[in-house]
């Protein structure tokens, strides 16, 4: 499955069941429209660090690159291939 | 000097001396003692002239801006009790509160006023008021809403007050077992008594700038909110924003050169856990309480080892008290993680001691339900003279116990060198990020939901994260599916309170006495049952 699909589909059980919401775009929204929460966040952050095996760094917990899908895979994408050293 | 009898007239002599100094802050505004003390006297007679008279209650709801104060204080000013109200809150639980605390006022915002059924409020004789700078022309139409003009024209004056100290500052609702949430009554002396307590143990005084993290309808804001009046400080404001993004979170503490900060514990959990923490950051930040919840020893580890410098203080308290109730500064860094922090001794003004479970009292190195007495007990719950009598407990002469006292419903310890430490709580009522929510209220909600025959939550650590989190379970014959209990679930309880796996069972294992053994049911045992 690509990274983007793999959040995708976290977000989708995890953070989204509970809105009884069926779809969600690459670019939809996450912030703004309250999908990550206070709690969501931290679910999501651990999901990634373990998922990826990755280290998100407080500099890059920011709501730039959490703001969509399509954000959030852009920043596990760059994270891997640096921990890959390509 | 006299103590000001009431909590709105701790500002007064900063008012006097020191008017253009910032009383509050937020990423955006910012307002002076002198313009707070003025809005919010315009608040309060535009309050008196819509009918708010002596202790009625006014609900408030708006976003988190430098005029939730102004909504604070200009409802005490009107000699009203404020009632704050979750932005985030469903509908039918909002509904569920007015129609508890019937207020005479509503105030809210540009934001919040859209997600309120207004025809509904007008209906029952609530005046809506429109506080926000932001939406200037509300109020002139034929709506009846009063708006920011409205508020401008109302005279400057401060109001006469006709408080006593023992009147109703606030009501506060927390999370009640039977499905219906129990507002806490906290007066004028409740408050006074706590923030007078905070303002000497933690000498803060006008050079004190005092974060706000905790949203104003949960108690951990009357600390922020009142003791930053009364030492003469600033309050600064966080964002929603700011609580998900720890870095910006700290960026806005270094601005803002935030000298205090009481936080819940999973926020400070977050920001360790996101690797904010670096010696030198925050420089200003002297002390830092953590309350709400135990913080898990490592995390506070963490956080002292990386600032050996900072005051550290774990706040025990219960709504039902105001504020803290027992409190432990910490002298050195815990040595290990599997140390235990005890939440200390009492606060001024506050008594302590433990129940047994054969209602006898506990001493050192025994085990009992916490019980407090003193100045911060709350009046009981607003309407609920059932509930205040089960834990709110009066004196009765002759058995050694001469004070009324609270039951806290915490198993707590009494160690042997006089501080306390925390166990667990007695019943179903959990604490997840903070809040408080009663398992039997989630539950209760599920079964109001058509097709849901059966249902349960027990609470379970995720092994990934460590945090604890709600899982629900449902019987059902039809074939209703656990994402649709979930959205009818969403619409019925507030988000903080939704639980973050929903399991459909065969069948919910109950004991002989219908009860659910919560403890012996896992997360994965349930999960072997889906049907």
């Amino acid at each position: 499955m690509e990274i983007k699909d793999t959040i995708k589909s976290f977000i989708m059980t995890e953070l989204l069941a509970e809105k009884g919401l069926g779809s969600l775009a690459d670019a939809d929204p996450l912030i703004d429209s309250g999908i990550i929460d206070s709690f969501g966040i931290m679910a999501l952050m651990s999901f990634l660090e373990e998922k990826f095996s990755i280290q998100i760094a407080g500099d890059e917990l920011i709501p730039e690159n959490f703001e969509s899908v399509m954000r959030i895979s852009a920043l596990v994408a760059q994270k891997t291939e640096c921990s890959l050293g390509v | 000097m006299k103590k000001p009898r009431l909590v709105q007239h701790c500002i007064d002599e900063h008012v006097r001396h020191a008017p253009g100094e910032i009383s509050v802050t937020d990423a955006q505004d910012c307002l002076t003692y002198g313009e707070l003390d003025e809005l919010s006297n315009r608040l309060a007679h535009c309050l008196k002239a819509a009918g708010v008279t002596r202790q009625d209650c006014v609900a408030f709801c708006m976003q988190r801006s430098v005029h939730c104060l102004t909504a604070i204080l200009g409802i005490l000013k009107a000699d009203a009790i404020y009632v704050p109200l979750d932005p985030r809150t469903p509908e039918s639980r909002r509904m569920s509160i007015l129609a508890d605390c019937q207020p005479r006022a509503f105030i809210c915002d540009k934001s919040t006023i859209k997600q309120i059924k207004l025809e509904e409020l007008t209906m029952s004789g609530i005046q809506v008021v429109v506080l926000d700078p932001r939406q200037q022309s509300t109020g002139t139409d034929a709506s009846g809403i009063v708006g920011w003009q409205q508020i401008l024209a109302c005279s400057q004056k401060p109001p006469e007050a006709d408080n006593s100290a023992d009147d109703l500052a606030y009501i506060m609702y927390t999370s009640g077992s039977t499905g219906h949430p129990k507002g806490v009554m906290i007066s004028h002396q409740n408050i006074r008594s706590y923030v007078d307590w905070a303002v000497a143990c933690f000498g803060l005084n006008p050079a004190d700038r005092i974060l706000c993290t905790a949203p104003f309808h949960f108690d951990m804001s009357t600390f922020d909110v009142h003791a930053a009046l009364r030492s003469g400080g600033t309050l600064c404001i966080a964002s929603d924003m700011m609580m998900l993004f720890p870095e910006n979170l700290v960026r806005f503490m270094e601005e803002q050169k935030v000298t205090v900060w009481k936080g819940v514990s999973s926020l400070l959990m977050y920001l360790a856990r996101a690797g904010v923490l670096k010696s030198g950051r925050m420089p200003n930040l002297k002390t830092v309480l953590f309350a709400g919840e135990p913080l898990p020893t490592r995390y506070l580890m963490q956080w002292m080892n990386t600032y050996p410098e900072k005051r550290f203080i774990n706040a025990y308290g219960p709504t039902e008290a105001t504020g803290v109730s027992l409190y432990y500064e910490l002298a050195k860094v815990p040595a290990s993680t599997l140390e235990r922090v005890p939440i200390g001794r009492p606060c001024t003004d506050t008594e302590v001691f433990l129940l047994k479970e054969d209602m006898s009292v506990g001493g050192e190195g025994e085990i009992g339900e916490l019980c407090i007495a003193g100045a911060g007990l709350a009046k009981g719950y607003f309407n609920d003279p059932v509930k205040t009598n089960q834990v709110f407990i009066e004196p009765k002469p002759g058995t050694g116990r001469g004070q009324r006292y609270y039951r806290t419903g915490d198993l707590v310890k009494m160690r042997h060198d006089g501080n306390y430490e925390y166990v667990s709580r007695l019943d179903n009522q959990v604490k997840i990020m903070g809040y408080r929510i009663e398992l039997g209220e989630i539950e209760h909600a599920m079964l109001s939901i058509d097709g849901v025959d059966d249902a349960v939550v027990i609470v379970e650590e995720d092994l990934q994260s460590g945090l604890n989190e709600l899982v629900a379970c449902y019987e059902s014959l039809s074939d209703l599916r656990p994402d649709t209990v979930m959205a009818e679930l969403k619409m019925r309880i507030p988000g903080y309170m939704m639980p973050k796996k929903m399991h459909k069972v065969i069948s919910i294992p109950r004991n002989e006495r219908g009860k659910v053994d919560r403890k012996s049911l896992g997360d994965a045992a349930l999960r072997m049952m889906v049907g």
